[in-house]
């Protein structure tokens, strides 16, 4: 395929994806002009103005990147205890009985539960955290779990045959061949992450926090900022999980690039 | 002490591949087992290296013996290059590992290859590199799945050569349904048939 034919592939696109842009935006701007009421909906022009207002304060980074840490930390937790939680519960049944039907609980609980829940046994400051790794656990471990018990079962052989070893199984077969699901699990694991941290925030009412600042929109009934600060989570989630795929790629193109898998089932 | 298969049965989806067979095998040099495609070569093998429990018999002479095996499929990582497959497999230090790495890939020739991943070698390459993995990695017993099939006619012949050196001494079963392999390659040729697997003719080859 020649440069020019991915250019002219890759122009309609971008302009796809423009269109669309543009055709929401005129949608929720028409019904703005339908209702007539900024207290209910709010122009996309004045919720873009308030932003270019908020972005000029300290404050906003520091509320942004409060947010940011709670649920970088929750996640990061989450994920790592979904994914010990996999690779203890593949080892040994008794452990999956013990573990399947806690994970079963967190997945069925709604989130305001926990929150609530938390607001009880711990610090208000420690909830958005707590809160974003219980989402994360159960996708994490069914997912890491799924890809563990897909492992390519010809080199788990080849391993076998070539006195790999435990350690050198893990590394080699195991990891990379869970890798995917990982990232898989991780990329969707952190829009709900947000979510959970964002909800958790606004029922705690955290000061520096995005959560808190929904509330105190809501409180006041400040619509332009709701609208505003709830940009800011759709904007700082489609931003992180950009970065992680990014990332993800990135990493799978530095290991040999496609290949993962059960290739010789 | 050779391995001894005795009256060793398996069965796969109720149809026996194996049925109650028996056999002697001696402590070195190669012997082929010959026959049709499906008809258990690959089971017996399979069988003999511990890779398949067997429903009933035994396998004996095998426990404690460092086997070495050269599936049908290449089995590389995917995520490793062709180099690293081959290091992935010996046991010394990492200098060391790569460089008996690099010089089983140049024998079979692929030392302009060592930094590609397995996806970037055709079907023969990654054969290769499966065989030089098989070839570095040594053992006392090694185990040949139909290996050349996916060669041309001299990279088999240097394969072959490249086995038959390194194998000296050791015991080589070789599963093939070229007469030509069989007879270039091994001491005693089982004829088979089957499933379930028979022994319908041994031949001995002078070498």
């Amino acid at each position: 395929m020649t440069i020019s034919t991915i250019k002219s592939k890759a122009g309609p696109k971008a302009a796809r994806k423009i269109f669309a842009a543009v055709l929401w935006l005129a949608l929720w701007q028409l019904l703005c002009t339908a209702v007539k009421q900024e207290i209910l909906v709010v122009s996309p022009v004045r919720v873009f103005l308030r932003l270019c207002i908020l972005v000029q304060d300290a404050a906003f980074w520091l509320t942004v990147s409060g947010t940011l840490a709670r649920v970088a930390l929750g996640f990061a937790a989450g994920a790592a205890i979904g994914a010990l939680l996999s690779a203890l519960t593949a080892v040994s049944g008794f452990l999956y009985d013990i573990f399947h039907p806690i994970v079963e609980i967190i997945k069925a609980t709604p989130v305001a539960s926990f929150i609530i829940l938390l607001l009880v046994w711990t610090g208000a400051e420690n909830v958005p955290a707590i809160t974003s790794a219980l989402i994360v656990i159960p996708i994490v471990w069914e997912n890491v779990s799924e890809g563990i018990r897909k492992t390519d079962a010809g080199l788990l052989e080849m391993a076998r045959i070539f006195r790999f070893g435990r350690v050198k199984a893990i590394l080699k077969i195991y990891v990379p061949c869970t890798m995917p699901y990982f990232t898989a699990a991780c990329a969707s694991g952190l829009g709900f992450a947000w979510k959970a941290g964002v909800a958790a925030e606004v029922l705690a009412n955290l000061p520096l926090s995005i959560g808190g600042q929904i509330y105190d929109a809501k409180i006041y009934l400040d619509t332009v900022n709701l609208f505003a600060w709830t940009a800011v989570v759709v904007i700082a989630s489609v931003a992180l999980e950009t970065a992680l795929s990014k990332a993800a790629s990135h990493i799978r193109k530095k290991r040999g690039g496609e290949g993962y898998g059960n290739q010789y089932k | 002490m050779g391995i001894s298969i005795n009256n060793a049965s398996k069965k796969f989806g109720g149809k026996p591949v194996l049925d109650g067979l028996s056999l002697e095998l001696p402590q070195n040099g190669t012997v082929c087992f010959f026959g049709p495609s499906g008809c258990g070569k690959t089971t017996l093998l399979r069988c003999i290296a511990g890779l398949e429990k067997l429903d009933a018999g035994t396998v004996s002479g095998v426990k404690g013996q460092k086997l070495s095996f050269l599936f049908q499929e290449d089995r590389l990582l995917p995520w490793c290059t062709a180099q690293e497959n081959v290091a992935v497999v010996l046991a010394c230090g990492k200098k060391e590992r790569c460089a008996k790495a690099g010089q089983w890939l140049g024998a079979v020739g692929l030392a302009d290859s060592l930094a590609l991943y397995p996806r970037q070698m055709s079907g023969g390459m990654r054969q290769r590199a499966a065989a030089a993995r098989a070839l570095a990695y040594g053992g006392d017993v090694f185990f040949l799945d139909e290996p050349f099939q996916k060669l041309d006619g001299e990279n088999k012949r240097k394969l072959m050569e490249l086995f038959r050196r390194r194998t000296e001494g050791k015991l080589t079963l070789l599963v093939t349904h070229d007469m030509d392999e069989a007879l270039r390659l091994a001491g005693t040729v089982y004829v088979l048939s089957g499933p379930p697997l028979r022994i319908a003719g041994v031949k001995k080859v002078g070498i």
